[in-house]
């Protein structure tokens, strides 16, 4: 049977600095990119709202969904400020729908542009992918072929998008089961020409690196070293469902050895970068979540997987 | 062809006639029917699901198959034209309401509108919630032309079967009432501590509350009772009906200018 892909789907750490922890005075810096560094991070889950207020976790910095904030009151916006005023936070979209081509939602991009000025958030990301097409919504994030076309269409609306919000947007390579046929380069080359000829940033989401790796054959480790570290803000890990033949990006299980393992790789490569970990579906309490995050906080201040932890 | 391929697995997406298996690339491993199935189930499912969540009791009461077919037939007649599934359903009721078998009983429709209406309490806008000092403390001679104004989240359900009483019964996990077509009317509004509630309105506080929301003022209000009850006691229940709306803190203004 197959299973829903999953994906989709809504400022100041109070406590002690670990080793790896981005807080402080001053904002820190990726040593290698000096792009900006927030430590390591969680998805703001409705099921974790009090939690977070009452426990105030060791949690560097929250990402919200931005539509499931696009409301006007009620609980989602007042857990939304009461955070916000303890932690830094991102902004990540679902429905910029980026290569699309229905003609641009400038609705939509009023809706996130008036939540950016009221969250005001580290920065924004959103998908390399679709989401809709004739005025009709999937509710999930389709893939793009690699061509020319597909490059000159989807790097000219993150160049418009940009300009309309008056910021570098991220964006995040995605999860993906087909290719087309027409597509003439690798996922990650595509990826970096988009992000090159854009001027935009990037939000490598390793998990998804490791599900297409395994959908379409590829070396995850290649992907890795055909993205310019110079582009790479934000990392997500997250868990997925392996089906042997398949795996599909479903967000409702821990992060696995082998997503920890390109995780390291990746840290080599990049340096610091932001971290945080999704989880959308069969989510675990708040502590548990933080127990996961942990492991990341560990991979970088020991420079490897460490094996015992690994369950 | 960017345009052609993201027409045709749309299409495909929603069962359409579609070509977009000759646009995917056989890559070994799974094959192309399998690859364009995840993406396929992955569509309806996420679909169903908000449903499941935004109608929780409706999903009980219509039991799976029913729910099944509803979603599905949903899903294809009235795609998502938002950027939020928050309001994929927004027309579901309206849908209920002319797809058989569903519009040969009011009450489907009805359950459907009032769990709505309960998430457009839950996320309204906000507002001041005046407390009951405030109209006491109105000058005597502002009285006649004050008008009101109510908290956003403030929503009023009339409804011509007992489908509250049903909803509420799921909720408790109580065998439901059977249907009954009657009259009925209720308050819909999220609290201080945003909490939705809902309370039964009397058809004079229904007519009340109407009046009040097309910006009738005070003295037109009470004008609305004089027509209802003897005048002797016209005073006493317009106070305690207006006081009770405070004590709900669905009063957000007061105008004494109109």
């Amino acid at each position: 049977m197959l299973i829903s892909a999953a994906r989709l789907v809504l400022n100041k750490r109070p406590t002690t600095p670990t080793s790896s922890s981005a807080t402080g005075g001053d904002r820190v810096l990726n040593k290698q990119t000096a792009k900006p560094y927030l430590g390591f991070g969680l998805g703001l889950r409705t099921e974790h709202f009090q939690d977070v207020i009452d426990t105030q976790p060791e949690v560097d910095w929250f990402e919200i969904i931005s539509e499931n904030f696009m409301v006007k009151g009620g609980k989602p916006k007042y857990y939304l400020h009461e955070i916000r005023e303890r932690y830094p936070m991102v902004m990540h979209g679902v429905s910029l729908s980026i290569g699309t081509t229905d003609p641009i939602n400038f609705e939509y991009l009023r809706s996130l542009k008036t939540l950016v000025n009221e969250v005001q958030p580290e920065w924004l990301s959103d998908h390399l992918c679709w989401t809709q097409h004739g005025g009709i919504n999937s509710h999930d994030l389709l893939p793009l072929p690699y061509t020319e076309e597909a490059l000159e269409h989807v790097s000219s609306r993150i160049s418009a998008t940009q300009d309309f919000l008056g910021q570098q947007i991220l964006i995040e390579n995605v999860s993906s089961y087909l290719t087309y046929n027409d597509s003439t380069i690798s996922e990650w080359e595509f990826l970096s020409a988009v992000a090159e000829k854009a001027d935009c940033l990037i939000l490598l989401d390793l998990n998804n690196i490791y599900v297409s790796a395994r959908n379409h054959g590829f070396n995850a480790e290649d992907y890795l070293n055909g993205i310019d570290p110079d582009r790479v803000q934000q990392f997500h890990l997250a868990g997925h469902t392996d089906y042997g033949d398949y795996v599909i990006d479903t967000h409702d299980h821990d992060v696995v050895h082998s997503v920890w393992e390109l995780y390291a790789k990746a840290i080599q490569r990049f340096g610091q970068v932001s971290t945080m970990i999704e989880r959308d579906d069969n989510i675990p309490p708040l502590a548990d979540l933080v127990a996961e995050l942990n492991m990341a906080r560990a991979i970088v201040d020991t420079g490897t997987l460490v094996q015992k932890h690994v369950s | 062809m960017l345009q052609e391929q993201q027409q045709h697995l749309m299409a495909y997406l929603r069962n359409e006639e579609s070509q977009i298996s000759e646009h995917i690339a056989d890559q070994g491993g799974i094959n192309v029917e399998l690859r364009l199935g995840i993406y396929h189930n992955a569509y309806r499912m996420r679909l169903r699901e908000s449903i499941e969540v935004d109608h929780p009791v409706l999903g009980i009461y219509l039991g799976d198959d029913l729910f099944d077919l509803m979603a599905t037939e949903y899903i294809k007649y009235c795609p998502s034209q938002r950027t939020s599934l928050r309001h994929f359903a927004d027309q579901l009721p309206g849908f209920l309401g002319r797809q058989a078998p569903f519009s040969e009983h009011g009450q489907i429709t009805e359950l459907a509108r009032f769990e709505r209406l309960l998430m457009t309490a839950f996320d309204a806008g906000e507002a001041n919630r005046l407390a009951t000092n405030k109209l006491s403390a109105l000058p005597i001679q502002d009285w006649p032309n004050t008008t009101m104004r109510f908290h956003p989240s403030m929503q009023i359900f009339n409804t011509t079967w007992n489908v509250v009483e049903i909803w509420q019964a799921i909720r408790e996990e109580r065998e439901p009432p059977p249907p009954v077509e009657s009259t009925n009317h209720w308050l819909v509004w999220r609290n201080s501590q945003r909490l939705t509630q809902f309370a039964s309105l009397s058809a004079l506080e229904n007519q009340l509350l109407k009046n009040a929301l097309e910006g009738k003022n005070l003295a037109e209000l009470c004008d609305t009772l004089t027509t209802q009850m003897e005048e002797s006691t016209v005073a006493e229940k317009f106070l305690l009906v207006i006081k009770s709306w405070f004590d709900k803190g669905i009063v957000s203004a007061l105008y004494p200018k109109g």
